[in-house]
């Protein structure tokens, strides 16, 4: 009788087990299916800021003036070099857009241009790694 | 002695008489609905501007699908809420319409002095969304039903399908095609291509990209079914919120 209780038990544990192992397997591969994401404040910021925010370098920027009167008009221009090492923390680029600073809009943006294509909406020409300029044709 | 007997009231009463009494009950009244509409309007202006803030603000990103999604389903939560207390407590058929009402009139004060005065946005680029209609309509089927389920699902769907159409009447001249530079886009746009947002950049704003289109080109309905769906779920949650805000306490008399 003892035994035979025994064993019951044992079979019960066996199976609670099996069950267990069975339901992690399941957890497990489960888990799998999920996006794997790299992974953030984990030191990134410890990084100089030239590793972590290598992306664009804008160079042989000109301004065509620096004092305006009300209504003038006045040209920025430039070069970028896009850094073909993309920082792991920021987004690969897509879509881009072409945006320029300023303390609100004391001055209206009438024309936007990446060579010769005018960049109006957002739209993809931006490519890691460019060493010249191919920029996509509009459709 | 106190004050109030040395201007000429009676000794021991604090009013001169019946009509003071009630002249300074009316009074208090004003001064607690004027407290009552500013706490809506700040309460509300700030959950609308964290959760829509973008979509509303500016007239390039009210498009026809993420718009009419976003805007009605967040604009619901207070309206549910203040439709419990003013329906619960006073059985005021008013709570959605003075609710929208508050924050619109915190909108056009924000987007007026700040927008414009501070930052010289002009206004056709930052009025805010129209939701007044909205809140009649849900108003009215709260009062003629008399029942927070019906006004969930009746109004809570009309809600969001009346968003659109409200707008439409102001928002179709800005939809008018543009030109620059050979590149074909709205007007809208175009005011948002030419008034710079340094800090509202344009990759935030989300650019319709051909799907949802199971019943063909028409977005702006499934957009809008699907807002109603949503709003009606979000009453209810909200209907509950405000009437756990609205509590009234009383104290037990052995604690006075």
């Amino acid at each position: 009788m003892k035994s035979l209780n025994m064993q019951s038990m044992a079979k019960s544990v066996t199976a609670r087990v099996v069950r267990l192992w069975v339901l992690g397997l399941a957890v497990a591969s489960a888990l799998t299916a999920l996006p794997v994401m790299p992974a953030a404040a984990h030191g990134e910021r410890s990084q100089q800021a030239f590793l972590r925010m290598r992306t664009l370098n804008w160079y042989d920027v000109n301004w065509s003036k620096t004092e305006l009167n009300v209504n003038d008009e006045m040209e920025l221009t430039g070069k970028v070099h896009v850094f073909s090492g993309w920082p792991q923390a920021v987004a690969r680029p897509g879509e881009s857009f072409l945006n320029v600073g300023e303390p609100g809009p004391v001055l209206i943006r009438k024309s936007a241009f990446v060579g010769e294509v005018p960049v109006v909406p957002s739209r993809r020409w931006l490519e890691i790694g460019w060493r010249s300029l191919r920029v996509p044709q509009p459709e | 002695m106190s004050a109030s007997t040395q201007t000429g009231s009676p000794v021991g009463k604090t009013w001169k008489s019946k009509e003071e009494f009630l002249g300074c009950v009316i009074l208090t009244d004003w001064i607690l609905l004027v407290i009552l509409f500013a706490v809506l309007l700040g309460s509300f202006h700030i959950h609308y501007m964290l959760l829509a803030g973008d979509w509303d603000f500016w007239i390039d990103f009210k498009d026809r699908r993420m718009w009419p999604t976003v805007a009605p389903i967040v604009a619901m939560c207070f309206a549910a809420a203040s439709q419990s207390f003013f329906w619960t407590r006073f059985r005021l058929p008013i709570g959605a319409t003075t609710v929208v009402l508050a924050l619109l009139v915190g909108e056009w004060i924000n987007r007026y002095d700040n927008f414009w005065g501070w930052t010289f946005f002009p206004i056709n680029l930052v009025f805010p969304s129209a939701l007044i209609p909205m809140g009649f309509w849900l108003d009215i089927v709260l009062m003629i039903s008399g029942s927070w389920l019906v006004t969930a699902l009746v109004g809570g769907l009309g809600w969001g399908l009346l968003f659109y159409p409200i707008n439409w009447p102001v928002l179709a001249q800005y939809h008018q095609a543009a030109e620059i530079d050979g590149v074909l886009l709205t007007l809208a746009d175009l005011i948002g291509f030419n008034y710079v947002r340094t800090g509202t950049p344009e990759y935030i704003r989300m650019v319709e990209r051909g799907t949802l289109r199971t019943f063909g080109k028409d977005v702006v309905p499934v957009a809008a079914f699907f807002s109603g769906f949503i709003s009606m779920l979000v009453y209810f949650l909200w209907w509950n919120m405000g009437k756990w805000f609205s509590t009234t306490k009383y104290l037990e008399i052995e604690e006075v």
